[in-house]
């Protein structure tokens, strides 16, 4: 529903106009971040999991450069037998990827990740969230208002057995999060909108799993960045508390979070 | 017991007055317009030789009580020739009088000293008064007048810019202003994002607008109160007017039912389609029109009917993907009677409500939601004797609440029907209140109000543990919601909870001189709905939710004190106000509150306060070529919502925080100029401090998203100051004078400079450069406009 308020916002957007200002910012102190979002693909064989734990600091908010963090100690303790999966700092500075090549996370199983780091441990804990499959994905000729969007309906059908939020994973960075209440159980479908999307671009459309709390903090994280541009109908910002704890030092709290989703992906080229 | 205060306090004042009742006689009648029949509102009736007076209601009556005697009577009305009468009352007299108005005469307005020095003494403070005349004369955006664009132009009104929808008075919120339109509440006042309002400038005859010591006959809002009259429509002859302009068009037409018995009056608005989409050559449509009717029947000398409606709607259409429609609806019925020459009543049975309607096809469904009231208001005038007149009267209101419906727009759309739950209240409200003349230089205006609010019965009321909604995840610093442990159903006729609340209201004139006074109020409300609205301007979208259970009203104290001056002779006139307020039970929302389609509001909310304080400033130059006015308004205006335990945070840490319409200082100047006849100018100048945001400390990475980071305190940014002026010019043809045909061309600039103030600024990622920006949006740059004005 979220999404409504921002259709009001570009109707509104259309008659005006935008441009770049200098402006004085404040400076806040840099905070770790940690990007743990884990995607368990369990309908394609082999099963395989995506993601890592990606390490970097909050920078001032002009500055091109986003520091990595190369030094941490990060593990993943299994709650249920305490076995403890290691990851390493791999090709890649910051990003830490699992010793173990097969870390298949299990439903109703609690995960705790720990990072150490600068002599203080972050906690977060997280259990596998189940999805559905992408049904099928179309291309449509609507347009919204400029004309050259390119419209992809997404089919899928909800599971009636529990209550469902989804992220949707459009590719380019493009998400939407989405609760089941109002299709509970239902075939469903809608409509995406690509801005400026040339032809034959092959797309990748992933259906995450997550729990509501990851479906609040997506939306905030949505409406926060790039995607909540130019709303003149914007709600106060909301510091970003994920669900990570700094047990060393509470106050000085790291942001970013723990994830582990089931998926399903959707390949789709686009024509034009 | 609190009624029992009430009479007690009826009854003492009435005995009172009863003693000075002896050799006297009432003058009472109408005043009404010599050309058209037309009432006048606020009208002064003068016996200038005993200093009394008495000022016609929103009927054009008055009536006056004085000892046997001669009298020299004067009746003065801004923009009308002053009526001079000789009197000699030996019996009770019905004086109906017609005024002439100046324009139709080459002279200029003429206001003599006595006139203002009724105002200065009038106790009535915080008020300020707009004539339809006044708003058409000023410059506003693509050349259409606006009452709402106009009152923010006066001091301690402030809007949140370009595209806010409606106004903030004296640092309070936008639900907080009660907007009357024929004494019918209207919901939402903004059409288009509030580019224009929702009243037809060419069917209004009066406007007022009370930002403090607002009387106990107003209730259930605690900022402001903006009161329209629409014109009753002309019973001597048929008449038209009408414009053309650069966006929108009118026409009205009135004329007499029955010649000097009845009249109607149809007005109609409408915006053109495809407004402000030219650029895009596809099927998108956003307009708005409005159409307005009064019919007004005089049965005899004693009794007086009224019917009015207005019905107004704005249109999205968005290449089939996204429709919405929304707007008001209001029918109204109202019969004036006098029971005697001292004792005037209107009864009102009023129909009002409120539409939203969306429609999207992208996700296959359909969403309405509104707000539905029933309001019958029973008010009397008693004007007891020259120095003491009652006012009171019963008002209630059933309140229907539609949060929203979901349903699938077709058949293979697998969204399903989901009914938010209705909501049912009752507000009711008596009151009694005086103006009392205590001595020639004192005067005083109290009154109380009672209000009383039932949340009436619903299905599936949330019930939690401990009555909770709401918990603090202590590890994770962030509020949750807590999932109720059932529901409760009640039958319409139970109370789920009952408001009781005493509204006391005072306010204080004292002169120094025929041109100096003083003036202190007092005045305690409370406020039983509440707008839903996270947002820094509201959405049309926004839904009014009652108080009950896990909602408070909202409870203010407003103090106010000012110094009145009119100056050589009332060419001038200096007002100042301080004023201070405090508000109990403002609730603002928990970060990341989706408030749209919520059914259970109360696991996003948290309960404070606010408070307000200002000093205002208003300079007015009333009579000559040039008139106009000068205001300045310094004010702050914070809220605070605390942690439930020591433990909690709140929102902002528990301390104090600007609200997103607190402006320091806030300049307007408003000014006309008569050339001559064929032309004249006007010019307006706003100054507003930067509306309070939010900037990022830092940006971090995730999941590929570059994110802003926000964790200073809340609103302790501010956009860049607001600024731009406004010119236009009048043209009146020479011509007009010889014919039936009057026409006037308006051509106006609106932000004259070009000023490109920020509606907002967002701070984001640029998706080529890949590099983050600050980007600010701003809505109109300098518009020229031309608007055709007639009337025949």
């Amino acid at each position: 529903m979220k999404k409504t308020i921002y259709l009001l916002a570009i109707l509104f957007v259309y008659l005006n106009c935008e441009d770049v200002i200098e402006v004085d910012i404040p400076e806040g102190t840099p905070r770790l971040v940690i990007d743990a979002s884990f995607e368990l693909y369990l309908n394609e064989t082999p099963i395989t999991l995506e993601g890592g734990v990606k390490l970097t600091l909050s920078a001032p908010f002009f500055d091109t450069e986003i520091p990595t963090v190369s030094n941490a100690n990060v593990f993943i303790t299994n709650l249920k037998n305490n076995s403890i999966i290691n990851f390493t700092e791999s090709g890649k500075s910051g990003y830490y990827t699992p010793d173990l090549a097969e870390f298949i996370p299990e439903f109703n199983t609690t995960y705790q990740l720990t990072v150490i780091y600068d002599n203080e441990t972050y906690l977060a804990t997280a259990q596998l969230i189940p999805t559905v499959p992408i049904d099928n994905v179309e291309q449509g000729d609507n347009t919204l208002f400029g004309g050259d969007e390119t419209e992809i309906i997404i089919y899928f059908t909800d599971n009636g057995n529990r209550n469902d939020f989804y992220l949707f994973d459009f590719d380019f960075s493009l998400f939407l999060a989405s609760e089941d209440r109002f299709y509970q159980g239902e075939t469903f479908n809608f409509s995406y909108f690509y801005e400026d999307m040339p032809n034959n671009r092959d797309v990748t459309i992933k259906i995450l799993g997550i729990d509501e709390r990851y479906y609040n903090y997506s939306n905030l994280l949505i409406e926060q960045s790039e995607q909540g541009r130019g709303n003149p109908f914007q709600t106060p910002p909301a510091v970003l508390r994920g669900n990570i704890i700094n047990t060393t030092n509470p106050s000085n709290y790291a942001l970013g979070y723990f994830n582990i989703s089931e998926a399903n992906r959707f390949e789709f080229t686009i024509k034009k | 017991m609190k009624k029992h205060i009430l009479f007690s306090l009826l009854l003492a004042l009435l005995l009172q007055s009863s003693v000075y009742c002896q050799e006297k006689f009432t003058i009472s009648g109408v005043i009404s317009e010599e050309s058209s029949n037309e009432t006048l509102i606020g009208v002064n009736i003068l016996f200038p030789e005993i200093g009394k007076g008495v000022v016609t209601n929103e009927y054009g009556f008055y009536s006056i009580t004085l000892p046997q005697g001669k009298y020299k009577l004067q009746i003065s009305y801004l923009g009308f020739k002053d009526h001079f009468q000789d009197i000699d009352l030996t019996e009770d007299k019905k004086l109906n009088i017609q005024l002439i108005e100046t324009s139709e005469m080459l002279d200029e307005i003429i206001i003599t000293e006595k006139v203002e020095k009724l105002n200065i003494k009038n106790p009535q403070m915080s008020i300020n008064k707009l004539t339809a005349g006044t708003i058409k004369q000023i410059p506003v955006v693509l050349g259409e007048a606006d009452v709402i664009k106009s009152i923010i132009l006066l001091p301690g009104v402030t809007s949140g810019g370009e595209g806010a929808s409606g106004f903030n008075v004296r640092g309070g919120a936008v639900d907080q202003n009660l907007i009357l339109l024929d004494e019918a509440t209207i919901f939402n006042s903004s059409h288009l994002f509030g580019f224009f309002s929702v009243f037809n400038p060419d069917a209004i005859k009066d406007i007022k607008l009370y930002k403090g010591g607002i009387p106990a006959r107003y209730g259930g809002r605690i900022s402001s109160v903006l009161d329209i009259y629409q014109k009753e429509g002309n019973s001597k002859k048929f008449e038209m007017n009408g414009g053309l302009g650069a966006v929108a068009s009118r026409l009205l037409a009135e004329g007499p039912i029955k010649k000097d018995k009845g009249a109607f009056l149809v007005g109609g608005r409408a915006s053109y389609a495809h407004l402000f989409l030219p650029l895009f050559d596809n099927d998108n449509i956003a307009y708005f029109y409005d159409l307005n009717t009064k019919l007004n029947y005089k049965i005899n000398n004693n009794n007086n009917i009224y019917l009015s409606g207005y019905f107004g709607r704005d249109v999205f259409a968005i290449n089939k993907v996204f429709e919405n429609i929304y707007g008001n609806t209001v029918l109204n019925l109202r019969w004036n009677h006098l029971f005697t020459d001292k004792l005037f009543s209107n009864l009102s049975l009023i129909y009002s409500d409120y539409f939203y309607g969306l429609e999207l096809d992208f996700v296959g469904f359909k969403w309405d939601s509104g707000i539905r009231n029933f309001n019958i208001k029973y008010d009397l005038n008693h004007y007891l004797s020259d120095n003491f007149q009652l006012n009171y009267g019963i008002n209630n209101i059933y309140f229907r609440f539609n949060p929203g419906e979901i349903r699938p727009n077709s058949t293979d759309s697998g969204i399903k029907r989901e009914k938010l739950i209705d909501k049912y209240a009752n507000e009711f409200g008596v009151y009694i209140d005086t103006e009392h003349k205590v001595s020639n230089n004192l005067t005083l205006q109290y009154g109380i109000r009672l209000s009383n609010f039932i949340r009436l019965g619903q299905d599936e009321l949330n019930i939690y543990q401990e009555d909770n909604p709401l918990l603090f995840n202590d590890e994770l610093q962030i509020y949750e919601a807590i999932e109720p442990i059932g529901v409760q159903n009640f039958k319409k006729s139970d109370p789920i909870k009952t408001f009781t609340n005493i509204e006391p209201r005072a306010a204080i004139a004292y002169t120094f001189n025929d041109n100096t006074s003083i003036k202190a109020s007092y005045n305690r409300m409370a406020q039983y709905l509440h707008l839903l609205s996270n947002t820094s301007s509201p959405t049309p979208l926004d839904v009014w939710t009652p108080s009950g259970k896990y909602i408070k009203p909202q409870l203010l104290n407003q103090y106010a004190v000012g110094y009145f001056k009119s100056i050589n002779e009332n060419t001038y006139s200096l007002e100042t106000e301080v004023f201070y307020k405090d508000i109990k039970n403002r609730i603002d929302y928990i970060d990341g509150a989706d408030l749209i389609a919520n059914n259970a509001i109360e696991q996003d909310i948290l309960n404070g306060q606010a408070r307000a304080y200002g000093l205002e400033f208003l300079l007015r130059k009333n009579e000559g070529k040039f008139k106009g006015w000068l205001a300045y308004t310094l004010s702050k205006s914070e809220q605070r919502t605390p942690g439930r335990t020591p433990q909690e945070p709140g929102i902002n840490n528990s301390k104090w925080y600007n609200t997103p319409y607190d402006k320091t200082h806030d300049i307007s100047f408003n000014g006309s100029y008569e050339w001559n006849k064929k032309w004249k100018f006007a010019a307006n100048f706003v100054f507003q401090t930067g509306q309070p945001t939010n900037y990022p400390t830092g940006q971090f990475n995730y999941q590929g998203l570059s994110v802003p980071l926000f964790d200073g305190a809340r609103n302790s940014e501010r956009l860049p100051s607001y600024h731009r002026m406004d010119i236009s010019a009048t043209l009146t043809p020479r011509k007009n004078k010889t014919r039936k045909w009057q026409g006037e061309w308006v051509f106006s600039i609106y932000n004259l400079y070009n000023r490109r103030n920020a509606a907002s600024i967002a701070f984001t990622r640029n998706p080529d450069t890949l590099v983050n920006e600050a980007i600010r949006t701003s809505i109109f740059g300098i518009i020229p406009a031309v608007t055709y004005n007639f009337k025949f």
